[in-house]
């Protein structure tokens, strides 16, 4: 496997306010920008009150997951709505989370509670490529680069936090971290580097998508 | 050119012509040997063509056929490639398999594995963290925990979502493919290997019909993994010399044009394909040409022997059938005609004998004919030569008789009669003209003309005529005992001979001509046979025929006389006969009446009335009596002036 670059920040942060927005951009080595990647704070010198989390919903919406990636605090329950006229077989056989949810119309009757954290990658039995991500974080900070490869974070004053970033084409099994230490400016321009590949799956056939192309 | 050197030239040639043709009666085989030979020749030059071309075609399909096999069996690797790949796809994708994963059994995930790659009937299957470290691995459980042992292949996989590679796991040559187990998103690497043994070989040469033998090479050698060539095949191949276009011999259990191919190049050495075709069966289609070829050669040469054997015979047949004419011709049938049935040259050699036959049966009734009207002599040398007009002067001697009192019995004898006796005397006195040599000018009625001394010359013709005419009076005598015992009437003749210069030739006009004799010496010969009647002689001759023949036969002078025209007189002799056969009666009237002669020229006319006296009555001698007669006219005329013995010959 390559070798992780990882690029590490050192900042601090000055807690003057309640809760301040911090701007952390994910690029590739390239320096372009992006988008929907998960950044999220892996640890943090005091642990957050503890919440129960509300429920999340991950549609299926035309044989495909919506959305593609979702993050979540560790303990939320998720519920996997059907919107198709056909079944779906929901699994998931990550270590983080293993459970299956054997064709079904509609919603199921319980949300699945994701209690561990950890990445957690969703499937379809019927339908191979059928793909969707669960980020299970402890943290209850977390947010999803835009199209410009920047995340929005409000973060309450504290004495130092250590980000992550995460996406599923992450070329390394471990997601790249960046510690940002008390006292750094909010204005800071952080800046999470990350190598993506291409992932091997399952393609979905031109005709499932209704595009009258044919086969080749 | 004389007839009988031409004659021997025509046998000699018929001789030859023989010979010849004895030599065509191999005539057939040997144009038999001569097309056979030739047809031979061609078929032998078509074979050499036709086994260089079908050699170096079969050579150059050979090296194609290995080409595109070559591609062919590259083409059907991919494709099993891909069929295998597909399997395991589709095995990577068991739902049921990918929650066993889950349970992280080892022990159940390995049974499970086996049980997979039974589906897919693989030889091998190994289960490949994501990590790149093998789980599973059936062929040699000892290898899980180590690094898989061909990451490229793991790379490529997570490149392409699939990658295959013919290699050897193990010493052994294995079609190993890598797919992920997609949960959705990979959460291992499946690897099933396809062992590649002669039974999968054996597969691919029922495709592309050449020998294949799959081969690890090392340094200088090559190892056997599989192969369709009969065992036993060595392990160990040394390497042959390659060709600049990838070919070479390989010499087995028999001769293979080879290829190799190289399938995989790995760091410690290639694997790589031999493809090869035995030469001997490629040939098979070139030893059914040649049965072939042979067929057609035995066929077409005993159709060119049938042929050239008809051929033969409707050529040596006509020939044979010439050579019989000419056979014939030369033995003097000039009636043989050949029977040709062709149009052809041959055909028209035939018309050409059978008109040269005509020609030759005509010129020969001609010269028949010639002969009966004319001397065979003067016959021959007409033939001989072109017929001209015109003479020339010789020394000839002319002969002419008469019957006498012919024209008395003419009168008592029926035509049929008389020209039959006429035919019968001429008919005798002709042949002994011919006898002696001479030429029988002409028939006048009874009368008979003929010469000696021309056309060909004869330095005797005089003799001959004499002797002729001897014969002549012969002949005339057994004549004459044959007609009185038949109750005809006796016939004398009478002849007379003179010897001189004349013309002689083809005269006449020229759709009409004689060779004939004419002038003075001609005309004597005629008054002397007149004169015989005068003499009471049977054989007159003048002195000039005398001259010649008075060593031969027995002659008496009768007179002197003076021919008209002419100053000089001629003394006339009458011939009595041979000298040898001289009888002594004859001898005593020759030397009497020379004596009386004597005495009468000497003009004692007593003395020789006596002598003539005793000669009329002893020999009954006409001419003594003649003499007498003469003596009593000088006697009463009382002797005249200037007599000279000489007679007018007129009277």
């Amino acid at each position: 496997m390559q070798t992780q670059r990882l690029l590490v920040i050192l900042g601090l942060l000055w807690g003057v306010a309640q809760a301040e927005t911090w701007q952390v951009k994910v690029t590739d080595n390239d320096g372009d920008p992006i988008a929907q990647a998960a950044v999220y704070v892996s640890s943090q010198t005091s642990p957050p009150k503890p919440v129960k989390p509300k429920e999340i919903v991950i549609d299926q919406i035309d044989k495909e997951f919506v959305n593609h990636l979702t993050v979540v605090r560790t303990g939320t329950p998720v519920s996997f709505p059907n919107h198709d006229k056909i079944r779906h077989h929901v699994y998931s056989f990550s270590a983080a989370k293993v459970f299956e949810l054997p064709l079904y119309q509609g919603s199921p009757a319980k949300p699945v509670v994701f209690d561990k954290a950890g990445v957690v990658n969703l499937g379809c039995n019927i339908h191979d490529w059928m793909s969707a991500y669960v980020l299970v974080v402890d943290s209850p900070f977390f947010a999803l680069t835009d199209s410009h490869g920047i995340a929005q974070l409000e973060l309450p004053d504290g004495p130092g936090y250590v980000l992550s970033a995460w996406h599923p084409q992450l070329k390394s099994l471990t997601p790249d971290t960046l510690t940002i230490a008390a006292n750094t400016p909010h204005n800071a321009g952080l800046v999470l580097t990350m190598n993506l590949k291409k992932n091997v799956r399952a393609i979905r056939l031109p005709t499932e998508l209704g595009l009258n192309i044919g086969y080749r | 050119m004389s007839g009988r050197s031409a004659c021997r030239r025509n046998s000699a040639l018929i001789l030859a012509t023989v010979k010849r043709f004895r030599h065509f009666t191999r005539f057939r085989s040997r144009l038999l040997f001569y097309i056979i030979g030739l047809l031979l020749l061609v078929l032998a030059g078509v074979f050499v063509v036709v086994n260089h071309i079908f050699r170096q075609n079969t050579e150059e399909t050979i090296h194609h056929e290995l080409v595109v096999t070559e591609r062919v069996f590259l083409r059907l690797l991919s494709e099993r490639s891909q069929d295998l790949s597909q399997q395991a796809t589709a095995l990577a994708s068991d739902y049921a398999f990918k929650r066993v994963i889950a349970t992280q059994d080892h022990d159940t995930i390995t049974s499970a594995l086996i049980n997979l790659s039974a589906r897919a009937q693989a030889d091998a299957a190994f289960l490949v963290a994501l990590d790149n470290t093998v789980q599973i691995d059936t062929l040699r459980p000892e290898q899980a925990g180590q690094a898989f042992f061909s990451p490229a292949l793991l790379e490529q996989a997570e490149r392409e979502g699939v990658a295959s590679r013919l290699m050897l796991v193990g010493r052994k040559p294995y079609q190993v493919i890598v797919v992920p187990i997609l949960a959705p998103e990979p959460i291992a690497w499946l690897c099933l290997g396809f062992l590649v043994d002669n039974p999968v070989l054996a597969q691919l040469k029922q495709l592309t019909q050449v020998e294949i033998s799959l081969l690890s090479e090392h340094g200088q050698t090559l190892q056997v993994h599989a192969t369709t060539l009969p065992a036993p095949t060595p392990q160990q191949l040394p390497l042959y010399p390659v060709q600049s276009d990838g070919f070479f011999w390989h010499t087995g259990q028999e001769r293979y044009l080879s290829r190799l191919v190289t399938l995989e190049q790995q760091a410690d050495g290639k694997l790589v394909a031999l493809i090869e075709r035995p030469w001997s069966k490629a040939l098979e289609n070139f030893y059914r040409l040649q049965w072939l070829l042979l067929v057609i050669a035995l066929f077409s040469i005993g159709l060119a022997s049938l042929a050239a054997a008809w051929l033969a015979k409707s050529v040596s047949k006509p020939v044979q059938i010439l050579a019989q004419g000419v056979q014939a011709i030369g033995q003097g049938d000039y009636r043989h005609q050949v029977q040709i049935d062709s149009t052809d040259e041959i055909g028209q050699l035939g018309l050409a004998f059978n008109s040269m036959g005509t020609q030759l049966l005509e010129k020969e009734k001609i010269r028949t004919l010639l002969g009966k009207v004319v001397s065979p002599v003067v016959a021959q040398e007409l033939l001989n030569h072109e017929l001209v007009l015109g003479g020339e002067t010789r020394e000839i001697t002319a002969l002419f008789t008469d019957l006498a009192g012919f024209t008395n019995i003419s009168e008592q004898l029926s035509p049929q009669d008389l020209v039959a006796l006429l035919n019968g005397y001429l008919t005798e006195m002709s042949a002994a003209i011919s006898a002696h040599a001479g030429v029988l000018d002409k028939f006048i009625g009874d009368a008979i003309v003929a010469f000696w001394g021309a056309p060909v010359t004869d330095t005797a013709h005089a003799q001959q005529a004499v002797a002729c005419a001897l014969a002549m009076q012969r002949i005339l005598q057994d004549l004459r005992k044959d007609w009185q015992r038949r109750g005809l009437p006796l016939l004398y003749m009478r002849v007379g001979i003179n010897t001189g210069l004349a013309v002689v030739g083809n005269i006449g006009s020229i759709d009409r001509l004689d060779y004939t004799m004419i002038g003075d010496t001609v005309n004597l010969a005629a008054r002397l046979e007149g004169a015989n009647k005068y003499y009471g002689s049977g054989i007159l001759i003048s002195e000039f025929t005398y001259q010649h023949v008075s060593g031969l036969f027995a002659c008496r002078e009768l007179d002197k006389v003076r021919v008209q025209g002419k100053q000089q007189p001629v003394a006339v002799y009458e011939v009595i006969a041979e000298h040898k056969q001289l009888s002594v009666r004859q001898r005593q009237l020759c030397s009497g009446f020379a004596e009386a002669l004597a005495a009468f020229r000497g003009q004692q006319f007593q003395q020789a009335q006596g002598m003539f006296g005793v000669l009329v009555e002893q020999h009954q001698d006409a001419a003594s009596a003649l003499y007498l007669r003469r003596i009593e006219e000088l006697v009463s005329d009382g002797g005249r002036v200037g007599f000279d013995g000489v007679y007018d010959l007129a009277k």
